[in-house]
């Protein structure tokens, strides 16, 4: 491969995938244009060096397939305010949160206690990072889905500048605003699906696939907790459908949303005591397997009762947040 | 004031020229480096690395029809002015003597005050 294809290649690699191939092609026309050009003036053909000289001052191939980029940020400026207001909100909370945990694991820890430390804060530090990425992702997802030019165009004068990305404004703001329908039908089909999961749809598809049983059972902790658990899930199946019949009860939809992230936590909380989710069907499967499974399972539960957390420190908020300063002077 | 400053403004003075100068010269059907060209000619010196991704955004805006076509025993890319960029082209002329006179007038009272 000659030189000037190997750049253009290194090119084409990091063009978008609609346009790669024509901009190669045109990139191709442009470089042996050049070339040419210089053959003529020399009355000779170029050397390695004078190639590379044609390359380096054409850029860097990574620069140059930026220039042809449509998108060449993650999260975009209208958007990127909000992700600002979502960092904060969550090292707001998350800190306190990081914080007792280590405080818990001081006043528990019978030995080890050094190293019982480091332990938490490596996981707390490991959940908060996870956080992060996962708001970056999100937002750099929406970013691209959706763009906020129609919410800065219908603005309002009135509006509280300083306050605008200041949390009580905000929180104020989702208590003035009814319940969005979109977001109550979106929640019932995530809540049906969670309660088909849990009355034991995914056995049923794991069998209608046909596949192989899994090498491993649930420990006895699960059925502990699954009619609390499916009481809740109906509760909040009704909740959901009470914001979409009747969007303006925000206080009760807030009030039911805290008592049942309380009782989640509950749930939550006596699952992360149990540290034991599966157990192997075969005593000769793998202990270390067993072991992985049993902790991302950990990890995942510990990620949602810290959602759950945010959820309840959110809806409580909302509850005391009786009057919005826009929603007062739009009156 | 810095040269790196003085650098970062005369690109911005001449970003929205060279769209213009850009949309004026394919009043008639050029490929990339003739573009180049006759605008080094015109004056107006413009490197690859800006051109060939301008030219992409004004056609990805409908101001620009391309296509490839053979010449010299080589594919090259045409490009000309659609109908939708010589109604915009005729109104960014509009705007642009306007500026221009108004700036003659500007810069010509500071010129006197100075």
């Amino acid at each position: 491969m000659s030189l000037i294809d190997r750049y253009i290649d290194a090119v084409r690699r990091n063009l978008p995938s609609a346009q790669r191939d024509d901009i190669a092609s045109e990139l191709h026309e442009i470089l042996q244009t050049q070339i040419e050009e210089e053959e003529a003036l020399n009355q000779r053909p170029l050397t390695e060096d004078e190639l590379r000289g044609i390359l380096r001052k054409y850029g860097h191939p990574l620069e140059v397939a930026g220039r042809y980029g449509a998108h060449q940020y993650l999260i975009g400026p209208s958007v990127f305010p909000a992700y600002v207001f979502a960092v904060r909100v969550t090292l707001w909370l998350f800190v306190p949160i990081a914080a007792f945990m280590l405080i818990l694991t001081i006043l528990t820890a019978e030995a080890n206690m050094v190293e019982r430390i480091f332990e938490t804060a490596w996981t707390m530090l490991g959940l908060g990072l996870l956080n992060l990425a996962l708001l970056t992702l999100m937002f750099a997802r929406f970013s691209r889905t959706r763009s906020m030019d129609a919410d800065l165009k219908n603005w309002d004068p009135d509006e509280d500048w300083e306050e605008l990305w200041e949390l009580k404004s905000r929180i104020m703001f989702a208590a003035a605003h009814p319940v969005r329908r979109g977001d109550a039908v979106g929640s019932i089909i995530g809540l049906v699906f969670l309660l088909a999961w849990w009355a034991g749809l995914n056995a049923e598809l794991w069998r209608w696939f046909g596949w192989d049983p899994l090498p491993f059972v649930w420990a006895p902790v699960w059925s502990s907790v699954s009619l609390v658990a499916i009481l809740l899930i109906l509760a909040s199946i009704g909740r959901e459908v009470m914001g979409l019949i009747r969007p303006w009860w925000t206080m009760a939809y807030q009030g039911i949303g805290v008592l049942l992230d309380l009782a989640g936590l509950a749930v939550l909380s006596r699952l992360l005591k149990a540290g034991l989710y599966v157990v192997p069907n075969d005593a000769g499967f793998p202990s270390g397997i067993v072991g992985l499974v049993n902790t991302s399972i950990f990890a995942f539960l510990l990620l949602i009762a810290i959602g759950a957390a945010i959820a309840v420190v959110f809806s409580v908020l909302k509850l005391f947040a009786r009057s919005a300063p826009w929603k007062r002077a739009s009156v | 004031m810095g040269s790196q400053q003085f650098e970062s403004l005369r690109l911005e003075l001449r970003r929205g020229c060279l769209v213009m100068a850009v949309l004026a010269q394919l009043r008639v059907e050029h490929y990339g480096y003739t573009l180049k060209k006759d605008l080094a000619d015109l004056g107006m010196d413009i490197d690859e690395g800006t051109l060939y991704p301008l030219l992409r955004r004004l056609e990805s805006q409908g101001l620009l029809s391309s296509e490839w076509r053979e010449e010299d025993k080589r594919n090259k890319r045409f490009y000309r002015l659609s109908i939708e960029g010589k109604k915009v082209l005729k109104e960014l002329t509009a705007e642009w003597e306007q500026i221009n006179t108004s700036m003659n007038r500007i810069v010509g009272r500071s010129r006197s005050v100075a």
